[in-house]
């Protein structure tokens, strides 16, 4: 071959190899999606230890006497710190509707659990508004009050002999049942009938744990909360809702195919206000603004004003039980 | 009238006698000449004529090869730097979209907020940021067909996030709870599904934008002259020894032409280059950078609402607060706007402000300032940021498109002269070597 042939042959290769890289600038890959995420929806895992036992639950620290006046609180106690800093920090739920739930209209978080707050607010300023709420889920309520980030929980929580080993409660201010929320139409009036079903109830809660342990055959599907469950109801990934049934009645209430058929509550779900397990001085204050309520007829005039509508006139408020020691 | 210095001994007659010589070398082809290659001395297995005839055929195939390099290179940068311009216009798209997603879920956290009927002026707003982005993404899929499989997943997002924010406010007209659910569940859902889409789009475009603006690739023009060059000098001295004759007036020719040709493309390649990376390091830096704050900035917006809608435990929507902000600033320091630069630092003050107010108690007052729109408040100064940024995303987008379509008609005329320039090789070089052979008939 010729110096001439050998460069010529040279530079044809050369020339195609450089022009390659430039043709393929021309072409684009698709742009790639990104990985799938999780599902929100999906059944939960199993069950936990089983929970604790103790003879009486519902066995609260006594009042110290009676309840003292605003400006005569006891010096360091846990109610002049609250007072001393100006504002009483409630963990609550604002979409439980009727009893702490966000009102649109006016952009308040109200219902029986927030009249509760305002009432202890009331006893330690004398100001029934002097009180900051914080809404937390189901889940956050017992962190929340160890790490004593709320000074009170007021979300329709549970006393449980479990949550005992936690946190203490004030004597119980209503006494709830855990019932089931079923379709427009549905045949099921019992958890017994839900098998094979998807039942939702949110993380954290003694629902969660009732359901569980009383149909495991049914699927259990966790949300954040029980509007939560809602939501997943409308859209048709759960059959059934199980919660208390003042909860239950406020998730019916916001849509006409749900509804909360005639049955008999599977359990007893008496509500108290949580506080620090540390907190005893609290838990008596407000065990003692409890009692003033139960007798002056305040305590009527709350249920009145959220739950008669729904569930029916008053009940006698349910009967404080002391004695728990320290 | 020379001889050869070396190789054949022939009478110093003219070069008449030679093409006899030569004839049955050329005659029979190459696979006979290979063989005879193989019994003499190889300098004697081509005759004069014959390599003057290879010489001729090798000009030729020289100018062919510059003008063909040079009409493809230049076509070919002309053309990917038309890619780049539309890529980037692509990207201003992709980060359109995003940024009116974001405002548009920031608006609707916002009147969810205020309680009570959505105000008419912030439903339009949705609205419109919801349709433009539909527009947008159907004009998107059209320009970009790499994009179409991502567009249409983000389609369906769109979709989802809107059903979920109408079902949202038919619950809140009614004072129902879920509403709250349904506006967290699809403000949740487009920053865990639709964002990250978007992200990808984003990314994709940016690195198809960067890359196209490189011009390293035109560098195979001066390289294919060059050696054709040198192969000229190669045959211009060939012929020099051969022939006794110091230049060959036709090769000398076409050698200044490949040699104005290799100065003006390095020159010409050297400024095109320059101003390329000025593009990137400037008007498209800048588009990068804008769209970067604009999306931090509505992100850190819709976080301050979804903080105040979690009434004291939105601390992660805070904490989101901040990591978007501080991609902002970070924008900003790119951008070197100072009057973006107050704009942003005048929002941050009145966040500190709500954030100060909401974790003091008083979220009432957190709320009347973070949804009110006077100037010293943080819709009115936030918009102040939007609409700063917004115009800076449009005129660096101009910019970079301007600037890349600038090149186009210099790489045409490229093109062309590369193509003059070859054809120009071919006859010159030919013609030079013509004269030599035209000494044998």
């Amino acid at each position: 071959m010729s110096r001439v042939g050998r460069l010529r042959a040279g530079l044809a290769a050369g020339v195609l190899l450089a022009l390659l890289p430039a043709c393929g600038v021309l072409a684009d890959d698709p742009t790639p999606l990104p990985a799938a995420p999780p599902s929100t929806a999906a059944p939960s895992a199993p069950p936990a230890a089983a929970p604790a036992t103790c003879t009486d639950r519902l066995q609260s620290y006594a009042p110290d006497g009676p309840l003292p006046a605003p400006d005569d609180l006891p010096a360091g106690s846990t109610m002049a710190k609250i007072r001393e800093r100006g504002r009483l920090v409630a963990g609550v739920s604002a979409d439980t509707y009727l009893l702490g739930s966000r009102n649109p209209l006016n952009g308040r978080v109200e219902g029986f659990d927030i009249d509760l707050v305002k009432a202890v607010a009331k006893a330690i300023f004398g100001d029934e508004d002097r009180y900051q709420l914080r809404v937390i889920t189901a889940a956050d309520r017992i962190p929340l009050l160890e790490s004593g980030d709320v000074d009170l929980v007021a979300r329709n929580m549970t006393i449980t002999c479990d949550r005992w080993t936690q946190i203490a409660f004030s004597s119980e201010y209503y006494r709830s049942g855990q019932k089931i929320l079923v379709r427009r139409g549905s045949k099921a009036t019992t958890l017994a009938q839900l098998g094979g079903s998807r039942v939702c109830a949110p993380r954290g809660t003694s629902s969660l744990s009732t359901l569980r342990e009383k149909a495991p055959q049914a699927v259990a599907v966790e949300s954040d909360s029980h509007t939560g469950c809602l939501v997943l109801f409308q859209q048709g990934q759960v059959d059934a809702i199980t919660g208390d049934d003042t909860v239950l009645a406020g998730l019916a209430a916001q849509d006409p195919y749900a509804v909360v058929p005639r049955q008999d509550a599977f359990t007893e779900e008496p509500y108290g206000l949580g506080m620090n397990a540390d907190d005893v001085d609290l838990v008596r204050f407000v065990n003692a603004r409890l009692a003033q309520m139960r007798g002056n007829g305040e305590w009527e005039a709350i249920y009145d004003r959220w739950l008669a509508e729904p569930l029916g006139p008053a009940p006698a408020p349910p009967k404080a039980v002391y004695g728990r020691r320290p | 009238m020379s001889q050869p210095s070396a190789g054949t001994v022939t009478a110093p007659a003219p070069a008449v006698p030679a093409p006899p010589a030569a004839t049955p070398a050329v005659g029979p082809g190459t696979a006979p000449a290979t063989t005879a290659g193989a019994e003499a001395p190889r300098t004697s297995s081509l005759s004069t004529p014959r390599r003057l005839q290879l010489l001729s055929a090798g000009t030729v195939v020289v100018g062919v090869l510059v003008a063909l390099v040079g009409v493809v290179t230049f076509g070919l940068l002309a053309l990917v730097l038309d890619r780049a311009e539309s890529d980037t216009e692509q990207l201003v798209r992709v980060q359109s979209i995003q940024t009116n997603l974001l405002s548009a879920d920031a608006t609707a956290t916002n009147a969810f907020l205020v309680g009570g009927l959505e105000p008419a002026a912030q439903r339009a707003t949705y609205d419109e940021a919801l349709s433009t982005t539909s527009g947008m993404i159907a004009e998107a899929a059209r320009a970009q067909p790499a994009d179409a499989t991502a567009l249409a997943e983000l389609n369906r997002q769109l979709l989802d996030y809107d059903a979920a924010i109408e079902q949202a406010r038919a619950n809140n007209r009614q004072g129902f709870p879920v509403g709250a659910q349904y506006l967290r569940g699809a403000s949740a859902q487009l920053r865990a599904s639709a964002l990250p889409v978007l992200d990808e789009l984003v990314a994709a475009n940016a690195a198809r934008a960067g890359s196209r603006m490189r011009v390293g690739a035109g560098a195979v023009f001066p390289v294919v002259v060059a050696l054709s060059l040198a192969a000229l000098v190669l045959a211009q001295l060939w012929l020099a020894r051969r022939f006794h004759r110091r230049v060959n007036p036709g090769v000398l020719a076409a050698s200044v032409v490949l040699l104005v040709a290799l100065l003006a493309s390095v020159v010409g390649l050297a400024r095109l280059a320059d101003g390329v990376q000025g593009v990137r390091s400037g008007p498209f830096a800048d588009v990068n950078a804008a769209a970067g704050a604009r999306i931090g900035a509505n992100d850190a917006k819709a976080n301050e609402s979804l903080t105040l809608v979690a009434r004291g435990s939105g601390g992660t929507f805070e904490r989101a607060w901040t990591a978007s902000a501080g991609r902002v600033t970070e924008q900003l320091d790119v951008l070197d706007r100072p009057a973006l630069d107050d704009a942003w630092s005048g929002y941050a003050r009145t966040h500190a402000e709500i954030r100060a107010l909401d974790d003091g108690g008083g979220w009432d007052e957190a709320v009347a300032l973070a949804t009110g729109t006077g100037a010293e408040q943080a819709n009115g100064r936030f918009a102040a940021v939007d609409s700063g940024l917004a115009e800076e995303l449009q005129t660096s987008g101009e910019a970079t498109g301007n600037a890349l379509a600038g090149r186009t008609p210099g790489l045409v005329v490229a093109a062309l002269l590369s193509l003059l320039a070859g054809v120009a090789v071919a006859l010159l070089g030919r013609r030079g070597v013509a004269d030599r052979l035209r000494e044998y008939r």
